[in-house]
């Protein structure tokens, strides 16, 4: 896949406090991508915006970009 | 200025000598006195006649006349006698008891800096300090430049009138404030804020980013590998294209994100 180092960045940037949050984090995330793998979602764009979109969700602020 | 006592150099001294040239040397002629005093500024009373006046004196009369005429009373010596004042005019020695500080505005040369300062509040026009001259409307003014354009005195132009209130409205007003005080700012069209957090790479998780890059996630400026401790080649910075496989620098080759367009 094109940019999958892109998609990499932006997984692995654990948001995360505690290591249950962190925990957390990665079993959502593995899900993410098993839905978009099912649905044959093959543009890093769309995965991107995907990974971006669960990252909103899982710190509860749209607008808490920074990881503090 | 004490001279030094005739008695005693008085014998010593021929006639003969050139003596005008010599300004402290005592003289026995009164003519010769006469002289001197005229030329080293001595006063004439102390030089001629150490007991009396030189109009007391009447046999030495004729010739105390050409010094007396050119020296008059004694008090035009005294400049002389006292601190050397040639840069000073005449004027501000009589004005100088009353107001000491009131000459020196009238030497421009000595004071650049005071001039300077005057000269830096007659530029900015809120008041109209050039036609009345006066030092409490040049104080007023100072104070005035401090205020701002709405808190000035009343007494100015700045009242509202017809031709103001249509500049108000069309927004020429902010264009004739600008003009009235050289040190505001002019005016310029609005700039939205741009907040920095914008230059981080978490910038992509924001919910705006699709919208605000024109890259997208394939940005350089966002997605890139580039290691922020490492210093680039400078070959490849000049211009150039680095060869060299043991190059310690960094290279635009390997700060790239696999898949990434290349910048533009």
């Amino acid at each position: 896949m094109a940019g999958d180092k892109l998609l990499v960045q932006l997984g692995t940037e654990n948001p995360g406090k505690t290591d249950e949050e962190k925990q957390k984090w990665n079993v959502g995330l593995k899900e993410l991508i098993k839905n978009l793998r099912n649905q044959r979602v093959a543009d890093s764009d769309i995965v991107a915006a995907s990974i971006a979109e669960y990252r909103r969700k899982f710190r509860g602020d749209d607008y808490a970009i920074l990881n503090l | 200025m004490k001279q030094t006592p005739p008695a005693v150099n008085e014998p010593v001294v021929p006639a003969t000598l050139g003596l005008d040239n010599f300004d402290n040397s005592p003289l026995s002629s009164t003519g010769q006195s006469a002289n001197l005093a005229t030329s080293s500024g001595i006063k004439l009373a102390e030089c001629a006649s150490p007991t009396g006046s030189v109009e007391e004196s009447g046999a030495d009369e004729d010739s105390m006349s050409i010094s007396s005429d050119e020296s008059g009373d004694a008090e035009t010596y005294e400049p002389e006698m006292g601190v050397p004042l040639e840069g000073i005019p005449a004027k501000l020695d009589a004005e100088d008891e009353d107001e000491p500080y009131e000459p020196m505005a009238d030497l421009p040369t000595q004071l650049t800096s005071s001039e300077s300062f005057i000269a830096h509040s007659e530029v900015v026009p809120l008041n109209d300090a050039k036609t009345t001259g006066s030092r409490d409307s040049r104080e007023e003014s100072e104070v005035a430049d401090d205020l701002a354009p709405e808190l000035q005195p009343t007494g100015q132009s700045t009242a509202p009138s017809a031709s103001t209130q249509l500049r108000n409205y069309h927004g020429e007003y902010l264009q004739l404030t600008s003009k009235q005080d050289g040190n505001l700012p002019t005016y310029r069209p609005y700039v939205p804020y741009e907040s920095p957090l914008k230059t981080f790479k978490a910038y992509r998780y924001h919910p705006e980013y699709s919208k605000n890059v024109s890259q997208g996630y394939r940005s350089w400026t966002y997605s890139h590998n580039i290691n922020t401790d490492k210093e680039f080649c400078p070959w490849e910075t000049s211009g150039g294209v680095c060869n060299d496989v043991d190059c310690e620098y960094q290279h635009f080759k390997d700060v790239e994100l696999s898949g990434m367009c290349p910048p533009t």
